[in-house]
């Protein structure tokens, strides 16, 4: 094993970049999820590593060597293809054993590794089967004890669970990362499933349009995206769009009643609200008007048309008079609470099993998809309520 | 009525079917049968609808150590071997190059390979037997194989690039990766794959040369004698009883190879033909 070193990689096809000046530092027995949409380069990133993309600019180093003019089979690197590329007119022993037979090791050192291997991965029992005969799981595990009894420097995976069934993606994802830590394999997985890179690796490198956007650790990269693609990226369930205004205290935004300080831009150009379902609390509003709690409660008891009509004249004096309770009018860090209130109007619902997912418009153009436990009726003004830190304006 | 109307029609249906086996049986058996009696027809006068005088002396003939059959037949082959293995030798590499690599021009060379089956042969021949004769290729077993490997490089060469490409570059990727030179792992691993369709294009290439004729006959004639010609003269000169013998001979390999041919020629190859 070696650390993996890369240097201002640059990749182009005609004029699109493949790979931006990709610099990733990888140590010893780290495991590096490289992560981004298709067409984000992360493909090519590991087929450049592996020696099969040839860079236009920039330097690979694996441990202390410059790999970058070395040729593939001279680069030690490992790869498990994403589908497999396992050898079908040889059977699974024969699979795994040929990189050590281009190392030309002996019969009898051959025939414990691959033994060792077989272990290690759990297929016992099948090395005289052919790959035909195998299923997706297995196939997989082969191309793994291919790869790791070569001992490489590096391990690349590429999207080496996108074939299978959800259902066991899910174990051999920690088989995988078990594997990695117990042979401490220096490790680049690359994916294009957020959840899948988040769980598994030590760090996250995102990358879109061939750029890398950020790398660090998955808690890091979770909790502070650095920038509105990240953010969307890893899981943000709104994006909305909110043109800046400036005043006295500098640039904001007014969305749904909140004054939320934006970063400084042109007044009239857009910022980018961002958050995540599951951080947004709703709360059905208390106080909507007069015998409003009446009415509320007899919409959600039975959808009669008195509740939905008041709940519904209710919406646009509430959004547009606005005024979030606690701190929000005072600017950030105004008060101790460190919330951002917002009000709006539940649209529509849609069960997810453990929670309900709610559309919620707020203010006169804003649309929020929010999460809760609670039954909420479409029509039921809301407060929405969600921690400073945890609302991304780009 | 409904329930009459439909027997109707299905009995009209299955008179048409027998009918159209019954023409295509006519078709591909009719002539194979004809060319039967014929190979064993020692006396066969108009009209009789079988011949006279039945005997299996024009088999024996055609098997006797020196006669025209023997030599033309062991021609006939040493020509289509040996225009395999150029055959072979020059459309692996193409293949696998057009398989592989981006080729400029690529597409149109791979249509070069189909243009001398894209014209009237008869033409093409002449032209080529003219120019064989300046380069003293004329008459020669060289210059027949020549005409033989012109024409069936196209199967050769479409097939072969067909069978790469139905290869994954993945396969010889991983071995690559793993340590593999490129050339080591064409053969460990993209050649053993290719095998199949590499096969059957070579039976294409031998089934065309053993059958071919106006080139053999246009470059070849009077000197080189291949089965097809030395047919060819034997109908000429009223001798049905040879050439049918003659026929028969050549449809054994084509209908022999073609249930290989069947087996080997997976619907996967096919499927990559498309350029």
């Amino acid at each position: 094993m070696a650390s993996l070193r890369t240097v201002g990689l640059v990749k182009t096809y005609g004029n699109v970049y493949a790979l931006r000046d990709v610099s990733l530092d990888v140590a010893e027995g780290e495991l590096v999820a490289v992560l981004g949409p298709s067409g984000s380069g992360k493909s090519t990133f590991v087929r450049a590593v592996a020696g099969f993309v040839k860079v236009d600019s920039g330097a690979i180093h694996l441990g202390d060597r410059d790999v970058t003019r070395v040729p593939p089979e001279k680069r030690n690197t490992a790869m498990v293809f994403q589908n497999y590329a396992l050898w079908p007119h040889m059977t699974v022993a024969q699979n795994i054993a040929y990189g050590l037979r281009i190392r030309r090791w002996t019969e009898d050192a051959i025939r414990r590794k691959v033994a060792w291997a077989l272990e290690l991965v759990d297929l016992v029992g099948l090395e005289n089967r052919l790959p035909s005969q195998l299923s997706g799981g297995q196939q997989q595990r082969v191309a793994l004890a291919r790869a790791l009894v070569v001992d490489p420097d590096v391990l690349l995976l590429d999207e080496p669970l996108s074939n299978l069934d959800a259902k066991i993606r899910y174990r051999i994802r920690f088989e995988i990362k078990k594997l990695q830590k117990q042979l401490k394999l220096t490790t680049i997985y690359i994916t294009h499933d957020q959840e899948e890179a988040l769980s598994i690796a030590d760090k996250v490198a995102i990358l879109d349009r061939g750029q890398l956007l950020q790398y660090g650790a998955p808690q890091e990269v979770y909790a502070r995206p650095a920038n509105a693609f990240v953010a969307e990226f890893i899981g943000a369930s709104t994006v909305v769009r909110v043109p800046v205004r400036r005043d006295a205290q500098g640039s904001f935004i007014d969305l749904g009643g909140a004054r939320i300080p934006a970063p400084a831009k042109a007044e009239g150009e857009e910022a980018m609200v961002i958050f995540r379902a599951d951080e947004m609390e709703l709360e059905p509003e208390q106080g909507a008007g007069a015998g409003g709690t009446g009415a509320g409660a007899t919409s959600a008891g039975v959808p009669g048309a008195a509740g939905t009509a008041a709940a519904g004249v209710d919406v646009p004096a509430a959004a547009g008079a606005a005024t979030p309770d606690a701190g929000g009018t005072d600017g950030p860090g105004g008060d101790g609470t460190g919330f951002y209130v917002f009000r709006g109007t539940v649209v529509e619902s849609m069960y997810l099993g453990a929670r309900v997912r709610y559309e919620v418009r707020v203010g006169d153009q804003a649309t929020f998809f929010v999460d809760s436990q609670r039954a909420i009726p479409p029509g039921q003004p809301v407060s929405l309520r969600i921690d400073r830190e945890k609302l991304y304006v780009f | 009525m409904n329930a009459h109307a439909l027997n109707l029609a299905r009995i009209a249906h299955m008179t048409l079917r027998i009918a159209g086996v019954t023409v295509l049986g006519f078709f591909i058996f009719g002539p194979l049968a004809s060319v039967a009696i014929w190979s064993v027809a020692l006396q066969w006068y108009w009209p009789h609808a079988l011949p006279q005088e039945v005997g299996l002396r024009y088999w024996v003939d055609a098997f006797s150590g020196r006669s025209s059959v023997w030599s033309a037949l062991t021609t006939s082959l040493w020509v289509a071997v040996i225009v395999v293995a150029c055959a072979l030798a020059l459309s692996v590499p193409a293949g696998y190059a057009f398989a592989r690599f981006r080729i400029p021009l690529g597409r149109l060379l791979l249509v070069l390979f189909l243009m001398p089956k894209a014209f009237p042969q008869l033409p093409i021949f002449i032209n080529l037997a003219e120019v064989f004769y300046r380069y003293n290729l004329a008459g020669t077993v060289p210059g027949v194989i020549l005409v033989h490997l012109i024409a069936s490089l196209v199967y050769a060469v479409w097939i072969t690039t067909a069978t790469f490409r139905s290869v994954p570059v993945e396969l010889e990727e991983a071995a690559i990766n793993l340590g593999d030179s490129r050339l080591k792992a064409f053969f460990r691993i993209t050649l053993p794959l290719a095998l199949p369709g590499i096969i059957a294009s070579s039976i294409f290439v031998f089934l065309h040369s053993l059958d071919e004729f106006t080139g053999t006959f246009l470059v070849g004639a009077p000197y080189v004698q291949t089965l097809p010609v030395l047919m060819y003269t034997a109908s000429m000169g009223y001798n049905m009883q040879m050439a049918s013998v003659i026929a028969i001979l050549l449809t054994i390999p084509a209908v022999v190879f073609m249930a290989i041919l069947e087996r080997f020629l997976r619907a996967e190859y096919i499927g990559r033909l498309g350029v």
